[in-house]
């Protein structure tokens, strides 16, 4: 900026608004509109996620004289379906990469481990959640309850939702080959799927780790 | 040691020697096909509005040294070496986690809240910065305002809902006796 601009405007008459900077902020690359239009997305997404974190806050001593986080919650469980969500964001990120290679083989390979262990989790999280309500604390037993049902199964179904579009995506790359509107594609769900990852961190944190310990 | 072969190695030797530069021959591979990658997109940009050479790459060229860790500055192309590093920051964060909460003995107890708040915090860093390339380049300061303001209206929300509850939780009258 300061070195082109000094050469032709010694004097910062037009303050930085030289030609050659006009000449940067043209129509910027169609992926990095889409980029920017889908973290507008993921904000207002994860701020939507922040009042199920306030309600369950409020609510996490309402248990209404039944089972309260510490008597519920496995961390064996919780840490494997963590390992689990980390696993499937690297091997999104490595579809990514496979996919700039143009490599069919590999992309797809990558997104179909990105599913699965999205599915290992979702399996895990209701072999979860059918237990709680089988021991009678499903989400009519206390606010506590409802709130936590409310905020985990929200992200639960974000997962699932992330899991069809990466099938989604393999059959689309499958048929329509590394196109550019197709590998915009692949980026949206890639920044979607980091987010959700992000999100767990502070389902895990905030519900799991420190209901355990209360 | 009797049955040191004449190059002076033991034969188990060897075989790890073999196996390690075939598992180095798999990276190398990969390695180069991340390349091949990232030239060819240098050649053919595959947006419509691809920008010209000329001042504008100078221009670029100067702001764009605060790149993601990881992610190529030319072709905007992740690589491997930034997602296995935020791979394993971010299990040994989680780990961490998982050990100040079941360990009641090494940590002050009254602080241990806080310090899982630091530890998702400094996690969630990790992966906007590893995973979702979040940046204050010229061509992200977008994304990164609009992460700033999402954070100031979680923090805003989140504050304000504990403060007005509590505060409702303590003006609360008694239940009345029946």
């Amino acid at each position: 900026m300061s070195s082109v601009g000094a050469a032709e405007d010694p004097h910062h008459l037009a303050h930085g608004h030289t030609a050659a900077a006009r000449d940067e902020g043209g129509i910027a690359p169609k992926r990095i509109v889409v980029s920017y239009g889908f973290w507008l997305f993921l904000v207002s997404d994860i701020i939507m996620f922040s009042a199920f974190f306030a309600a369950y806050a409020v609510l996490v001593q309402a248990t209404a004289g039944g089972p309260a986080g510490r008597d519920l919650f496995k961390l064996k469980m919780v840490a494997i379906e963590t390992a689990l969500l980390l696993a499937s964001s690297f091997t999104c990120g490595l579809a990514v990469i496979a996919a700039s290679a143009r490599d069919m083989d590999w992309t797809q390979r990558a997104l179909g481990a990105t599913g699965l262990l999205g599915a290992a989790f979702l399996g895990l999280e209701a072999y979860e959640f059918s237990g709680l309500i089988r021991e009678g604390a499903g989400p009519q037993r206390s606010a506590f309850l409802s709130a936590f049902f409310a905020l985990v199964g929200c992200h639960g179904l974000h997962v699932s939702a992330g899991v069809l579009w990466c099938g989604t995506m393999m059959a689309q790359i499958w048929t329509k080959g590394f196109r550019a509107d197709i590998l915009r594609r692949l980026l949206c769900f890639g920044l979607f799927w980091h987010a959700l990852d992000i999100i767990w961190i502070g389902v895990f944190t905030i519900v799991y780790l420190m209901g355990a310990r209360s | 040691m009797t049955d040191t072969p004449p190059d002076g190695k033991r034969p188990w030797q060897n075989v790890w020697r073999s196996r390690i530069r075939t598992s180095l021959s798999y990276v190398d591979g990969l390695m180069r096909s991340v390349a091949l990658a990232t030239r060819r997109h240098d050649g053919v940009e595959d947006d419509a509005h691809g920008r010209a050479p000329g001042p504008a790459a100078a221009l670029d060229a100067g702001g764009a040294n605060d790149h993601a860790p990881g992610l190529d500055p030319v072709a905007h192309r992740a690589s491997l070496i930034g997602y296995v590093t935020g791979l394993g920051l971010a299990a040994l964060l989680t780990a961490i986690s998982f050990w100040v909460a079941l360990d009641r003995e090494t940590f002050w107890q009254p602080g241990v809240a806080v310090g899982l708040c630091v530890l998702a915090a400094a996690q969630m860093g990790i992966h906007l910065v590893f995973f979702l390339h979040l940046t204050t380049g010229p061509d992200n300061v977008n994304n990164a305002l609009a992460v700033a303001f999402g954070v100031l209206i979680i923090v805003l929300f989140g504050a304000g809902t504990l403060w007005i509850m509590s505060n409702l939780d303590t003006m609360m009258l008694p239940p009345v006796p029946r």
